[in-house]
């Protein structure tokens, strides 16, 4: 097997859309620079990159979504009121970037500040106009995360101030940002559920046709 | 907002001049003095993250080896970024020469 081979079976544990946008990029620079075989530090750098895309950020499944915004904050919480952690209400660091998060009602996801709350506080911050193509997975609150696109997402800065900002074309995924239940990819594959509704498993089939109809990266379990 | 080191780096690497993914390597290697060896997974999970954000962009792409290499350069954005970066960084470091002066001064070139 070629090295080359070698590099792109270890970035195969990245999100199939972030290896859309950057695999040949990162394939390119690996080569650049001359090894002699994969080493074992680009190995952990590539599964540590995975499992921080997967957990947070436009790249995680809506499962991880859900864990990092319920579950995280209050065991977060729990590890501050037992005294583990720094005084309350305080800053801490964020395990995922190394940059300071906050308790509370604030989320630090991929560098942004997002507002995690109630739906009605996420439908305010992408403003009137604020349709599917103006949520995505990045905002929390605003609809489920399973309802937007992977290319556009707010930005709240300190002041409250928000801004719809789209990602660049050549870094883009190809997954569209979904407008009908129809539209869907996973929506499909799990048997279309309603428009809120989180994909779920299908009943009915075998389990070599489930294995075939799901993608990698999601699963259709309740 | 502060940036983590290695992001500081790759900003600062790509100030005047875009470069691609091993030149971006490269630099922050001679910037840091050996100190910040950026892997390829953390490099182009700060790069996505900088384009995310506005801070870094698409210069151009071209043919190498049979390859395309990208280039990527700094937008206003990224230079502001790093411009108070700087500044902050410069501001810790004078605050904290002074006190250890202060303490030199007090006990006589002791501390």
């Amino acid at each position: 097997m070629t090295l080359e081979r070698r590099y792109r079976r270890v970035l195969r544990a990245l999100p199939r859309e972030y290896r859309r946008a950057w695999e040949e990029d990162m394939v390119s620079t690996f080569l650049d620079s001359a090894p002699a075989r994969v080493p074992v530090g680009e190995r952990l750098s590539v599964l540590g990159l995975a499992v921080r895309l997967r957990l947070t950020g436009a790249y995680a499944s809506p499962r991880a979504l859900v864990w990092h915004r319920t579950r995280l904050p209050r065991l977060r919480a729990q590890r501050v009121g037992a005294g583990h952690g720094p005084a309350r209400g305080g800053h801490h660091r964020d395990r995922h970037d190394n940059e300071p998060a906050r308790l509370g009602g604030w989320h630090r996801l991929r560098g942004h500040r997002v507002r995690a709350g109630p739906a009605r506080d996420a439908r305010a911050a992408t403003g009137p106009a604020g349709g599917a193509g103006v949520r995505d997975r990045r905002t929390c609150g605003a609809a489920p995360p399973w309802s937007g696109g992977l290319d556009r997402l707010t930005r709240v800065d300190s002041t409250g101030a928000t801004a719809a900002v789209d990602r660049p074309s050549w870094a883009r995924s190809t997954r569209p940002a979904p407008g009908r239940a129809g539209d869907r990819p996973h929506a499909r594959r799990c048997g279309g559920r309603g428009s809120d509704a989180p994909p779920a498993r299908p009943r009915s089939r075998s389990r070599r046709g489930r294995r075939a109809g799901a993608a990698p990266g999601w699963r259709c379990r309740r | 907002m502060s940036l983590t080191e290695p992001t500081f780096f790759v900003l600062t690497a790509l100030v005047g001049e875009p470069r691609h993914g091993y030149g971006i390597v490269g630099e922050v290697d001679e910037l840091s003095g050996g100190r910040v060896r950026l892997k390829i997974g953390s490099l182009y999970g700060i790069l996505d993250r900088l384009v995310t954000e506005g801070m870094v962009e698409l210069d151009r792409e071209e043919a190498h080896h049979g390859r395309l290499r990208r280039y990527y350069r700094l937008t206003t954005a990224g230079l502001a970024a790093v411009r108070d970066e700087a500044a902050r960084l410069a501001a810790n470091a004078r605050v904290a020469t002074r006190r250890i002066q202060s303490i030199r001064t007090a006990t006589g070139g002791t501390a």
